[in-house]
């Protein structure tokens, strides 16, 4: 009992903290876009008549899936953190092509600049991205399962 | 399988709300941005300090000849301006990376801390104005956005003779070029 009270603690914990945090950084970028769009243009990865249109969308794509997040409704935290899975691969993609190429941009994911020595920005913000990617997979296999996927329906009918 | 097919789909929609979102937002900004991208520096061309008017008494004396158009400038000019002794520059960085290493020379004018960084930064920068010199800001690189905004509040004092090194310390770095270092 006690054990099943602190899972769902647990959950809902990643979920919010998660949700906040994707919440928090969309709205950062929507509120100023043009330095999101230099960030962007920074890693050199899109053609530069696609930086602005993703500097204008992807903070509301950030939105819309945190706030997904924190609806307390299955389905919501299935794609939600399917999105956030999705995002964090693509970031994780992005910023080690970056460091590959020996870029020291500064992803600028929350509004804020990390006071690290450039050649430090990156590896820790695909650090943090992969920490996001496990508790992304976390939720999204939680969501998974209450939706009933890998379940018998015996088993469903005896949770409900 | 067919829940993650359908999913994917939900996303795809969520991608195309959000697109139109940002757009319809971006539209009512009082400064958009537009699709077109701009370098922070070519968002300065247009000659900032040209529509303000000329009250200068926040800075430099009213009977020097000043330029109220932020100018951008790359290496070369840098170079060719330091070579004649009349520049004062000033990075932008936060202080961790100006101590790390910066333009011989430079001042540290951070745009994190500018209101208390610009009480010790005045004096230099009406000594260089009264000498008829430049002042020059750099950040980190082409795509960093501080150097403008410095040079933006600057002008909105009405201080005058701003360029922008807009490769900034990058540059700087790639062309192998003498750096100064302060203690950690």
């Amino acid at each position: 009992m006690r054990s099943s009270a602190s899972k769902i603690l647990i959950h809902w914990f990643v979920r919010i903290l998660l949700g906040g945090l994707f919440i928090y950084a969309g709205a950062g970028k929507l509120k100023d876009p043009s330095s999101f769009s230099d960030a962007i243009a920074s890693f050199s990865i899109l053609p530069l008549h696609l930086v602005n249109f993703t500097a204008l969308s992807l903070p509301v794509f950030e939105i819309v899936i945190g706030l997904m997040l924190l609806v307390p409704l299955v389905s919501s935290l299935r794609i939600g953190a399917f999105g956030l899975i999705l995002l964090n691969l693509l970031f994780i993609g992005i910023l080690t092509s970056a460091w590959a190429r020996g870029i020291r941009a500064d992803c600028s994911c929350f509004g804020v600049t990390l006071p690290l020595p450039p050649h430090w920005k990156i590896p820790v913000a695909i650090l943090r991205d992969m920490f996001f990617l496990v508790a992304a997979v976390f939720l999204w296999m939680s969501g998974f399962r209450r939706s009933g996927m890998d379940r018998k329906p015996s088993q469903i009918e005896a949770h409900i | 399988m067919k829940m993650i097919v359908k999913d994917f789909g939900i996303l795809a929609l969520i991608a195309a709300f959000a697109c139109g979102v940002g757009l319809v937002v971006d539209r009512f900004r009082d400064e958009p941005i537009g699709l077109a991208y701009r370098t922070p520096a070519q968002r300065l061309s247009v000659p900032v300090g040209q529509n303000q008017s000329a009250d200068l008494s926040a800075g430099p004396e009213e009977n020097v000849e000043i330029s109220m158009v932020i100018e951008i400038i790359d290496l070369d000019r840098l170079g060719q301006l330091m070579e004649e002794k009349r520049v004062v520059i000033f990075d932008v960085r936060p202080n961790i990376f100006f101590r790390m290493g910066h333009i011989p020379g430079a001042h540290s004018l951070q745009e994190k801390e500018f209101e208390t960084d610009l009480n010790s930064a005045k004096l230099l920068i009406d000594k260089a104005l009264e000498d008829h010199k430049q002042i020059i800001i750099y950040c980190s690189g082409t795509h960093c956005s501080d150097a403008g905004k410095v040079a933006k509040k600057l002008s909105d004092l009405g201080y005058g003779n701003l360029m922008v090194f807009e490769s900034g310390w990058e540059a700087w770095q790639e062309a192998g070029l003498e750096e100064e270092q302060e203690s950690l």
